[in-house]
C-alpha cells in the first residue's frame, strides 16, 4: 500500500478513536468549545486529506459531517441528540470506510446520499430559518477560519508532537523480546562469575547487571498504558445500550490514567466490556421503577481504577437492582448446577459466585447485548488467565459492584528456583510466605499421617503437599529437604520440595498450546545455563491437591469429596480421624490437638497405676481410648497429644488414620462415656471424643476445670448456634466454666428467649445460622434498647477478613474462631468485665 | 517432506517445514501425555516437542537409534516432532491419493489425512492438528 495511505489511515485511526467520546462529552455539555474544535479539527483533515487521496466517498460524508460542527462552532445552531446522532452516524460510516481501506486500499463500493442529505437538512433547516442573511457570505466567512485555527493550532501541536514519538507495536514487542534475552544472558553471566570473587569480570558484570536492570524497567515502562484506552468505546456502548433499551444511564469513569502492561490491558478489554453491558442490561433499572424504588431516574455505572498492593483494582460498580438471589439459585437448580440441599445451606457470597459457572444465564430472554450464557464465566477465564481474580458483591435494590484485580505485569519476574526430585522447578516469589529447612534436628516439625504430611509452624498445622509425588514422580524418602511456605486466598500450605537454590528473576514464556489443558504451569522459561524448566502455578496446585486429601488415595477420595462439596457446606471443621481397636472409627476437631507422638512400648512406665511416658522433661500422663488397650508388647503406640491450661495428656489410640475437612452432620444420640456424638465422616458413623472425658482421667485429682471466681457463678450466657456438634462442644465448657447457659439454636430462637424473659449477661452467637444469621441478630440486638448494651461475641468458623470486618461493622464486640477453649472463656470474662461497666455508663 | 518412523513412511508439506535439528536436550513435562516429549530451548526459544513414535502409539526407540526433531509451526506457535530419521523431500502431485482406510487403528486414522501410492511402498501424510489433541490420561488420575 502507499505509503501515504497508511499514514492517512494511521493517522484517522487515532483521530476517530477519541471521536465517540467526544461527541458524547458535547452532547452532555453543548457549551465546551474546545471539545467541539478538536471533533472539527479531526473531520476537517479527514475531509481535507481524504479528498486530496481521491477518497470521494470518505470527502463527502466528511464534509457534510464537518458543515454541521462548522454550524455548531459558530452558534447558528444548537447541539441537538438528533444532531448528534447523525454526526456519530457520519464517523461510524468513515470508519468503515477506513477499515474496508486498510484491507484493500481502496474505497468500498456504497453510497451515502441519505446520511448526506440528513446531515444537510439540519444546515439547510437552519439556513432557511434565516432567509434573509445571505448565506453564501457565511460560509465563505466559514473558509478561512479553519485555516487560520489550523494555523495556530499546528503550532500549539507540534510542540507537543515533539515530545513523543509515534512508534509501531511490534518494535515495542521486538525490544522487549530482546530485553527479556538481555535478561537471560546476564543471568548466565552471573552464574558464571558466582563464587568466584576475584574474577577480573565481576566488576563489569556488576555493571552490565545495574544497567540490564535499569533497562528492563524502562522498557517496562514503554508497555505501560493508561487504562482508558481500553475504556475508549464504553461510553458509546452505553448511550446505544441506554437508547436501546429506553433506560437513563449514565457512565461515570475515575482513574482513566492508571498505568497497566499492555498485555494485561488487552487481556482485560472484553471482560471490562461486558461487565459493564451486564449492569447496563440487566443490573439497572429503567426510569419508572428506578423512581417508583426512590432513587434517581437516571441509572449509574462507576468505572474505578487504582492501584492497590502492586495489584491493579478495576471496579465496576452500578446503582441499579443488584442480584436477585432467588433468581440465581432458582436457574442454577434448573441447570443442574445445584443440588437443593446444597441450595439451602448455602451462604450469599456463594450463591452469587454462581454466575460465574460456564452455561449460566439468569437473562429470560437472551438479548443481542447480553445474556447469551456465555459472560461471567469467560470474564472469569479471562482474568485468571491472567493472573488475576474476580469478585462479586450485590445489596438487593442498591447495587452489584465487580471486582476485578489484575496483577501489574506478566512478562519479567520474581521466582524461587527449587529442585524437586532430579528436576529443576521454578515457582513465582508472590504469593511465597516463608522457606523452612527440614534436617535432622526439626525433623519433629513434621507430623505424619498414612501418607499425608502436616508442618507445624508456629501453633498453625500447615498442610504439605509433596511436589515430588504430586507431579508423579518417584521419590525416596528425603531426610533433609525444604519447604516452600505458600498462601493463596488466605489459605496457607507447604510445597515439599528437595532444595531450594535461589531466586532469580525470570522472562516468563508461555505454555504451549499443547499443555494448556494441565493447568498446573504458569509458564516456562530458560536459565541461566541454557535450560528449559517449568513454571509451576501453586494456586492451581493447591486447589488440584485439595489440600487435606491424602496424595495416594486420590482416587476414591476425589469422587467423594465431589460429591460432598458442590454447595460447600459451611459448617465444616478439620477433623483428625483415628482407630481404637476394631471399633468405630472415631474423631477429634484437630484444633484441640496440640500434636501427634508415637512413642515405643518400652518408654512407657508403670507408676502408680497410672502409665506415663517421659516426655519433654516432664511425665506424660497416657490414657487409652474407649476399647483400646495400650499394648505393652514391643509395638509403638500412636498418641495425640492435648493440652489444656498448662497440662498435657496423650491419648494412645490403635492407629491414627487421616486428616479430612469434614462437615459435621451430628447426631447427638445416646452419649457413651467418652463420646460427644456421632457424626458422619466419609460416609461412616464416627464417634467424635469427648476430650474433656479423658483430661479428667488423666488428672482425676480434679482441680482441671478449675472453677472461675464468683464473678462467673452468677453470669448468664446466651448461646446461640445451630450445629448439634458445636452446641455440644462448647455448652458443656461453658457450664464448667460455672456460667448459667441458654441455649437458642438459631438468631430466631434467640430473640425468642429473649422475648420470654431471658436475661443474659452475654451474648455468644454463631454467625451462619438459618432463619437469622449472626449478623441479623446482632443487627436486631444493637437496634433494640432493651439489648444493644449486651456484649456479643461471634464465634464461627468463617475466618476471612471479610468476615470478620462485618462482624464487628454490624455491632459484635469481638470476633472468634471455633475452638480454642481457653480463649473463649478469656475472652467471655473479659467482655463480662468490661460490660459492667459499660451498662452502668449507658444507664447513665 | 518424509520421514521415517519404526519403519512406516509418512510425510508433510515441506512448506510447514522450518528446520531439521539433530537430538536436544529435553526438558520432560509432569503430567504429560506419552505423546509430548518436553520443551527444548530453540535459540531462546521455547518449543514444545512431540515424540512421534508414542503418539501413534508404536514401542519406544531402541535407545541407541538416533532421532532427529522437525521443526515446524508459526513465529508464535512452534514446535518439534521428533522422528527416527529423514528421507527425501518428494513431490506428491502425480501420485494416487487415497483417504485413509477405515481398517486402519484408530490412532492412526486420527493422525492421517490420507495415503500416497510410492512406486514401492505407501506415504501416509501426517495430520499435524492430530498432534494437539491427545488425551491426557494422567490428569484424571489426580484430578
Amino acid at each position: 500500500m502507499d505509503d501515504l495511505l497508511k499514514e492517512f489511515i494511521i493517522e484517522c485511526n487515532e483521530g476517530l478513536a477519541k471521536l465517540d467520546q467526544d461527541l458524547l462529552v458535547l452532547e452532555q455539555n453543548p457549551e465546551d468549545a474546545e471539545v467541539l474544535k478538536c471533533i472539527f479539527r479531526v473531520l476537517h483533515s479527514v475531509k481535507g486529506t481524504g479528498g486530496m487521496l481521491g477518497l470521494s466517498r470518505l470527502e463527502t460524508v466528511a464534509h457534510a459531517a464537518e458543515d454541521v460542527l462548522g454550524c455548531l462552532r459558530d452558534g447558528r445552531m444548537k447541539v441537538t441528540s438528533g444532531a448528534i446522532d447523525l454526526i456519530l452516524k457520519a464517523v461510524d460510516v468513515i470508519k468503515g470506510i477506513i477499515v474496508n481501506l486498510e484491507a484493500t486500499g481502496r474505497e468500498p463500493a456504497g453510497e451515502d446520499g441519505t446520511l448526506v442529505s440528513a446531515l444537510q437538512g439540519l444546515i439547510g433547516k437552519v439556513d432557511a430559518v434565516k432567509a434573509e442573511g445571505v448565506p453564501a457570505p457565511a460560509r465563505s466567512q466559514a473558509a478561512p477560519d479553519p485555516a487560520v485555527e489550523a494555523g495556530e493550532e499546528g503550532k500549539a501541536t507540534r510542540s507537543v508532537a515533539e515530545q513523543s514519538l509515534r512508534v509501531h507495536l511490534d518494535v515495542l514487542d521486538r525490544l522487549m523480546n530482546l530485553v527479556g534475552e538481555l535478561v537471560l544472558t546476564r543471568n548466565q553471566l552471573v552464574q558464571l562469575v558466582r563464587g568466584d570473587d576475584e574474577s577480573k569480570y565481576m566488576g563489569p558484570i556488576q555493571q552490565l547487571n545495574r544497567i540490564t536492570s535499569g533497562l528492563q524497567e524502562s522498557v517496562m515502562n514503554t508497555r505501560m498504558q493508561p487504562i482508558g484506552n481500553a475504556w475508549g468505546k464504553l461510553p458509546r456502548i452505553v448511550r446505544d445500550l441506554a437508547a436501546a433499551s429506553g433506560k437513563q444511564i449514565q457512565l461515570v469513569m475515575n482513574g482513566q490514567e492508571t498505568e497497566i502492561d499492555r498485555q494485561v490491558l488487552q487481556a482485560i478489554q472484553d471482560p471490562l466490556v461486558h461487565c459493564v453491558r451486564n449492569s447496563a442490561d440487566h443490573g439497572l433499572e429503567d426510569a419508572e421503577q428506578r423512581v417508583a424504588k426512590g432513587k434517581p431516574a437516571q441509572g449509574t455505572v462507576h468505572l474505578n481504577a487504582f492501584h492497590e498492593g502492586g495489584q491493579i483494582i478495576i471496579e465496576i460498580r452500578d446503582d441499579g437492582r443488584g442480584i436477585d438471589l432467588e433468581k440465581v439459585k432458582h436457574r442454577a437448580l434448573q441447570k443442574g448446577l445445584l443440588r437443593q440441599d446444597d441450595a439451602d445451606r448455602m451462604s450469599e457470597q456463594k450463591i452469587m459466585d454462581l454466575i460465574f459457572e460456564p452455561g449460566f444465564s439468569t437473562a429470560e430472554k437472551v438479548t443481542e447485548i447480553s445474556g447469551r450464557g456465555v459472560g461471567m464465566d469467560v470474564v472469569r477465564t479471562n482474568v485468571e488467565q491472567i493472573g488475576g481474580a474476580v469478585e462479586i458483591q450485590s445489596v438487593k435494590d442498591i447495587g452489584t459492584t465487580i471486582r476485578i484485580k489484575i496483577p501489574l505485569t506478566l512478562a519479567i519476574v520474581s521466582a524461587l528456583i527449587v529442585k524437586v526430585g532430579a528436576e529443576t522447578f521454578a515457582i513465582p516469589q508472590v504469593g511465597v510466605v516463608e522457606l523452612v529447612r527440614i534436617c535432622e534436628t526439626n525433623h519433629h516439625l513434621i507430623e505424619k499421617i498414612n501418607n499425608s504430611s502436616v508442618l507445624r509452624l508456629r501453633d498453625k498445622l500447615i498442610p504439605l503437599i509433596d511436589l515430588a509425588r504430586f507431579l508423579g514422580r518417584t521419590t525416596d524418602e528425603m531426610t533433609e529437604y525444604s519447604i516452600v511456605v505458600a498462601k493463596v486466598n488466605e489459605v496457607e500450605f507447604g510445597l515439599v520440595v528437595n532444595e531450594v537454590f535461589d531466586t532469580q528473576e525470570i522472562v516468563v514464556k508461555p505454555v504451549g498450546r499443547a499443555l494448556r489443558d494441565i493447568n498446573l504451569f504458569a509458564g516456562s522459561t530458560i536459565l541461566g545455563d541454557g535450560r528449559v524448566i517449568i513454571i509451576l502455578d501453586i494456586g492451581r496446585i493447591a486447589a488440584r491437591a485439595d489440600l487435606l486429601k491424602s496424595s495416594e488415595q486420590m482416587p476414591t477420595q476425589n469422587h467423594e469429596q465431589s460429591k460432598e462439596t458442590p454447595g460447600k457446606r459451611e459448617e465444616t471443621a478439620a477433623m483428625l480421624l483415628f482407630r481404637s481397636g476394631q471399633q468405630a472409627p472415631k474423631a477429634v476437631p484437630l484444633a484441640l490437638v496440640s500434636r501427634l507422638e508415637e512413642f515405643r512400648a518400652e518408654e512407657i512406665e508403670d507408676v502408680e497405676d497410672r502409665l506415663v511416658v517421659q516426655y519433654r522433661n516432664g511425665l506424660l500422663p497416657l490414657v487409652p481410648v474407649q476399647g483400646c488397650e495400650i499394648p505393652r508388647d514391643g509395638r509403638n503406640v500412636p498418641t495425640i497429644i492435648f493440652a489444656e491450661k498448662g497440662r498435657t495428656m496423650g491419648l494412645a489410640v490403635s492407629e491414627v488414620t487421616d486428616i479430612v475437612e469434614a462437615s459435621l452432620m451430628a447426631d447427638s444420640a445416646g452419649r457413651k462415656p467418652g463420646v460427644l456424638c456421632a457424626a458422619i465422616i466419609r460416609e461412616r458413623a464416627t464417634e467424635l471424643i469427648d476430650v474433656d472425658f479423658y483430661l479428667k482421667k488423666a488428672f482425676p485429682e480434679g482441680s482441671f476445670a478449675k472453677r472461675r471466681e464468683t464473678s462467673a457463678a452468677s453470669k448468664r450466657v446466651l448461646f446461640v448456634e445451630d450445629s448439634a456438634f458445636f452446641q455440644n462442644l462448647i455448652l458443656p465448657a461453658l457450664e464448667e466454666a460455672g456460667y448459667s447457659v441458654t441455649l437458642a439454636c438459631d438468631g430466631r430462637e434467640a430473640l425468642k428467649e429473649l422475648e420470654r424473659g431471658c436475661v443474659p449477661d452475654i451474648v455468644l452467637s454463631d454467625i451462619e445460622m438459618p432463619h437469622l444469621d449472626g449478623y441479623d441478630l446482632a443487627d436486631r440486638l444493637r437496634s433494640d434498647s432493651r439489648w444493644s448494651h449486651l456484649p456479643l461475641i461471634a464465634l464461627t468458623s468463617l475466618s476471612s477478613e471479610e468476615a470478620q470486618a462485618k462482624a464487628l461493622a454490624v455491632g459484635f464486640d469481638q470476633f472468634l474462631t471455633k475452638f480454642d477453649r481457653d480463649l473463649l472463656l478469656s475472652v467471655l470474662e473479659k467482655h463480662l468485665s468490661q460490660g459492667v461497666d459499660r451498662y452502668q455508663a449507658e444507664a447513665v | 517432506m518424509t520421514f521415517h518412523v519404526a519403519g512406516q513412511i509418512l510425510g508433510m508439506p515441506v512448506e510447514t517445514v522450518q528446520e531439521i535439528l539433530p537430538p536436544q536436550n529435553v526438558t520432560n513435562i509432569p503430567l504429560a501425555p506419552d505423546g509430548i516429549a518436553g520443551l527444548i530451548n530453540l535459540r531462546g526459544q521455547i518449543v514444545t516437542s512431540f515424540d512421534l513414535r508414542k503418539r501413534l502409539g508404536l514401542e519406544s526407540r531402541p535407545p541407541e537409534s538416533g532421532f532427529i526433531n522437525i521443526i515446524s509451526g508459526t513465529a508464535d506457535d512452534m514446535y518439534a516432532i521428533v522422528v527416527d530419521s529423514v528421507g527425501d523431500v518428494i513431490s506428491v502431485e502425480s501420485m494416487r491419493f487415497s483417504p485413509p482406510p477405515p481398517t486402519l487403528d484408530p490412532v492412526w486414522r486420527n493422525c492421517c489425512l490420507g495415503i500416497y501410492q510410492l512406486e514401492h511402498g505407501l506415504l501416509i501424510s501426517l495430520d499435524i492438528k492430530s498432534l494437539f489433541s491427545i488425551q491426557n490420561s494422567k490428569i484424571q488420575s489426580i484430578a
